[in-house]
């Protein structure tokens, strides 16, 4: 492996998403070579200093797209949610990431259709701002689900196996 | 790295065909698939959160407006991309923003103590590299950005900032190599 072969892989480096016999040959390239070492150093502190999405921006995009085709997105809510409950968001503050991660794994873990209940009978696991983000979470799944979207989905939608790996370190991370 | 369907044209033009049909469903499903990298492209280029996400929600309602002008000469985020970027330009005029032609200097970046723990000797330089980030060309922090915090590839990269994949990766290097250069400055 050349600096430049190193270079390149540097960003899934820091991302962890390298074959071990790759992270190997770029680990033992980095341990003899400055330049790649400074450059890594870099690009590690781009990647800790990764700015987040702000919380709520895919409902918020959500609601002017649906105000913009007309689609009165409250009034369908009880139907499209399949008669689960929904939870008025009660906070507009930023959620630490973790909380999402927290959101998106229970969603995960307990079943969707059970998450709102799951969430509210269980203040141990979660939090008041976990459930906040349960909220949040569920705003958009009662958008046009004339196909039944189900609650939850889109948290862990678009979300790939390394995400999700990610999502649950922050979820113990944060514990 | 990315999930196969974010990657899969073919898929977004038949979601797109079906958003052109009035399916609001598969439009929703391409907003969710798309809108935290419509964000990082607007980010890198207004460099101010709460206009990128003015950007990008005014860039999704166009979108949706002109979604019959799709017509897949190019993948359907490549012409998002172009849209938000649109959209951001015309956010930085109106915001009165100066061009990034006139950003040369951000504000004094402190040097950590030499107390500082690790930890917040770490959190300092991510803090700092931000702070240089902004100084780059557009294109570079572009590239940068979306390689580093959105995960695309080089390819990816140009197709986001109007480019070949060969261009893309000229333009990371450019970039990182200057941010690595004002780290070393700063520390020396
Ligand atoms: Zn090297």
């Amino acid at each position: 492996m050349n600096c430049q072969d190193v270079n390149d892989l540097l960003p899934e480096l820091a991302l962890g998403d390298l074959r071990p016999e790759v992270r190997r040959d770029v680990e033992r390239h980095l341990a003899g070579c400055e330049a790649c070492s400074d450059t890594r150093a870099t690009v590690e502190a781009l990647h800790a200093s990764r700015p987040d999405v702000p919380a709520g921006l895919e409902a918020r995009i959500l609601d002017a797209v649906h105000a913009e085709l007309g689609t009165d997105v409250a009034s369908g809510a009880g139907e499209a949610a399949g008669g689960v409950l929904r939870l008025e968001p009660r906070r507009r503050r930023g959620l630490p990431s973790w909380a999402l991660g927290a959101a998106a794994l229970l969603a995960l873990a307990v079943g969707t259709p059970l998450m709102v209940s799951r969430m509210a009978e269980a203040p141990t696991v979660a939090d008041d701002e976990t459930l906040v983000m349960a909220e949040r979470t569920l705003t958009p799944s009662v958008w046009a689900s004339d196909d039944g979207l189900i609650a939850g989905e889109p948290a862990l939608d678009g979300l790939s196996d390394e995400e999700l790996l990610a999502l649950l370190e922050e979820l113990e991370a944060g514990a | 790295m990315m999930p196969a369907r974010r990657d899969d044209p073919e898929l977004d033009d038949t979601l797109v065909e079906r958003a052109q049909g009035g399916d609001a469903h598969a439009l929703d499903t391409l907003i969710r698939r798309h809108y935290e990298l419509a964000y990082r492209v607007a980010l890198g280029l207004v460099r101010d959160p709460d206009l990128a996400a003015d950007v990008v929600q005014d860039a999704f309602v166009k979108a949706t407006r002109g979604l019959d002008g799709y017509r897949g000469e190019s993948s359907f985020r490549g012409w998002l991309a172009t849209i938000v970027k649109n959209e951001g330009r015309s956010a930085l005029r109106s915001a009165g923003r100066r061009n990034e032609s006139d950003i040369d200097a951000v504000a004094p970046i402190a040097a950590p103590g030499s107390g500082a723990a690790e930890r917040t000797i770490l959190r300092d330089e991510a803090r700092r590299v931000r702070a240089h980030v902004d100084r780059l060309p557009e294109k570079q922090r572009l590239a940068v950005t979306l390689r580093i915090d959105q995960g695309l590839s080089f390819r990816e990269v140009g197709e986001m900032i109007g480019s070949s994949e060969g261009s893309a990766r000229v333009n990371y290097h450019h970039g990182i190599t200057k941010l690595r250069t004002w780290l070393t400055e700063e520390s020396a």
